[in-house]
């Protein structure tokens, strides 16, 4: 029998047992199969022998409590934040999905919504995105509503100027309870019972001020205005751009004063460049 | 009725609405601090935050983390502490609780509740480390027993005595979940009353009460059904022996409609002043 363990080497040797893939009994008694990322190569030496066990229930058992509860709660947390992903792909799938997502990208934050981060990347690897060919979309649709939902909304709004400074140097805050996307299919009418996804490319904006949320399709100029703004062009900059996509005056201050009401621009910045004089 | 008699329950999404709405008999709420700590990568805890700053107008909110991993080989998480602080510092809660366990090692977070093993080596580590989060909060810790499923061969003291140690030497105060308490007892082979008489007395400043499911083998804190008779049995000696101190009722999944919650923690708030009444009676 070795020395009793050091905490660290206990603590790798379980999370080794608890999170193998194969279950702690695959993990204890079957050879490590192909393709298992490199943390999955069991610590030595074993650490079994200092988990306690009993007639009422033996070692591995015990530590199995542990490893079905790492999983379960895991994949309801995944389940809780991507319910209409979870009644796209069906059941079986969803949980090779998170099964796949686990070890790929295992949780390495506090919070249990870190989780979902990049799970549209895991998806994308998978056949799975293949046979159900919207599927991507509508993970980074519901992530993106998660990621409003729990972002902190401005608490303020500063848009007024200068009256005699230099708007086209004016740059734009957005809201950072704004979320742009590009998506293939058409996932947001879909999960609103539009009907099922087609194949059309949509501009979305995903937003939420403290009274209100939603997710609305915009012209793609629209979008990618908004995108270039986000991105810090300058007003002058992306107004131009706007109109060279055929956007008329007018209609590029309707879009302005629609955006500001929606709260999705937040701060007005005059930058040394606008200032007047400057 | 006295500051003791306080009783809670763990304010979870689904009751936000009528809470908010018509504040129920109860002296606080308790949430899961992480809750409200919004995204790693993100800014402010979002609208579950907008609704606790709500809740907390109406009510005394305690935050209770499960992500301190305070048992853990791995380093304390600067980041996760700074953004505990500034949530704690937004909503002044009457405490600020953890568990007396690991949560992750290697920088993964399995997010579970898992067990140390009570040998010295360990006790030193944890002890440092709540001295180390005491002093980055710049208040108390209160630490929770945790239920457990599997004990370690080579610990060398009993787990009443290890919890006992790091409130004694670190000043942190104990949040005795007395189900846990139950269910780590019938998982490990142990009377309860043990546990119980392991504790200082003047270190318990909180207790838990919840189901747990006892089909299988053994015994899995679920926190998804009514406190059952036993552990309500054990409660009570708790209550005696440690005095009344604000007392939460937990429950986390298959939630019931709230007059059922409301019933159970009017349940405990007639344990605490029954017992009170009597030890007042004894002591004129």
């Amino acid at each position: 029998m070795s020395s009793a363990p050091s905490l660290a080497e206990l603590q790798q040797w379980m999370r080794w047992a608890i999170t193998h893939p194969a279950g702690v009994e695959g993990a204890l008694h079957q050879p490590p199969f192909a393709g298992l990322p490199a943390r999955f190569v069991e610590p030595a030496p074993r650490r079994l022998e200092e988990v306690g066990g009993d007639a009422q229930l033996g070692q591995e058992l015990r530590l199995s409590i542990y490893a079905s509860g790492y999983f379960d709660r895991l994949h309801a947390a995944l389940q809780a934040d991507h319910p209409r992903l979870l009644e796209s792909l069906g059941e079986e799938r969803f949980r090779q999905l998170v099964g796949h997502h686990l070890l790929a990208r295992p949780s390495a934050s506090p919070s249990l919504a870190d989780l979902g981060q990049g799970l549209d990347l895991t998806l994308a690897d998978l056949p799975m995105a293949a046979e159900v060919p919207w599927s991507v979309d509508l993970a980074r649709l519901e992530r993106a509503q998660l990621e409003v939902w729990l972002t902190g909304a401005a608490d303020f709004a500063e848009l007024q100027l200068p009256g005699d400074a230099d708007w086209a140097a004016v740059r734009l805050r957005l809201s950072p309870t704004l979320r742009l996307l590009r998506l293939e299919w058409t996932v947001d009418l879909w999960m609103e019972d539009g009907g099922p996804p087609t194949n059309d490319t949509r501009w979305l904006a995903v937003w939420r001020t403290v009274a209100s949320k939603g997710v609305v399709a915009l012209e793609r100029a629209a979008w990618e205005m908004l995108q270039a703004i986000g991105t810090g062009m300058t007003l002058g900059e992306a107004c131009l751009r706007a109109g060279e996509q055929g956007v008329t005056p007018e209609g590029l201050l309707e879009e302005f004063s629609r955006w500001v009401q929606l709260g999705w621009i937040v701060q007005a910045l005059v930058t040394p460049a606008s200032r007047p004089g400057a | 009725m006295t500051g003791a008699l306080q009783v809670g329950v763990g304010l979870r999404p689904a009751h936000y609405a009528g809470v908010l709405e018509c504040p129920p008999d109860l002296e606080f709420f308790e949430v899961i601090s992480e809750n409200f700590l919004g995204l790693q990568s993100g800014r402010g805890g979002g609208r579950p935050f907008e609704v606790l700053e709500r809740v907390r107008g109406c009510r005394p909110v305690r935050l209770h983390g499960v992500s301190m991993n305070i048992g853990s080989a791995d380093p304390l998480r600067k980041d996760y502490l700074a953004r505990l602080r500034d949530l704690a510092d937004r909503v002044d809660p009457e405490c600020v609780s953890d568990h007396l366990c690991w949560t992750g090692v290697g920088g993964e977070n399995l997010h579970d509740l898992l067990p140390l093993p009570w040998t010295e080596e360990a006790l030193a580590h944890v002890i440092s480390r709540v001295h180390a989060v005491q002093e980055h909060l710049g208040r108390h810790l209160l630490l929770e027993n945790p239920s457990t499923y599997l004990g370690f061969r080579h610990s060398t003291m009993r787990e009443w005595e290890f919890l006992g140690e790091v409130a004694r030497r670190t000043g942190a105060g104990i949040l005795l979940d007395v189900n846990n308490v139950f269910v780590t007892a019938e998982n490990q082979g142990f009377d309860p009353r043990l546990y119980l008489a392991g504790i200082p007395r003047e270190s318990v400043a909180q207790f838990h009460l919840s189901g747990h499911d006892d089909s299988g083998p053994i015994r899995i804190d679920t926190h998804d059904r009514e406190v059952c008779d036993p552990v309500w049995e054990l409660f009570k000696r708790a209550v005696e022996r440690f005095g009344p101190r604000p007392t939460l009722v937990e429950w986390d999944d298959r939630l019931p409609a709230f007059p059922i919650l409301l019933a159970e923690a009017h349940r405990a708030r007639a344990i605490l002043a029954e017992v009170g009444d009597v030890q007042r009676a004894l002591a004129g």
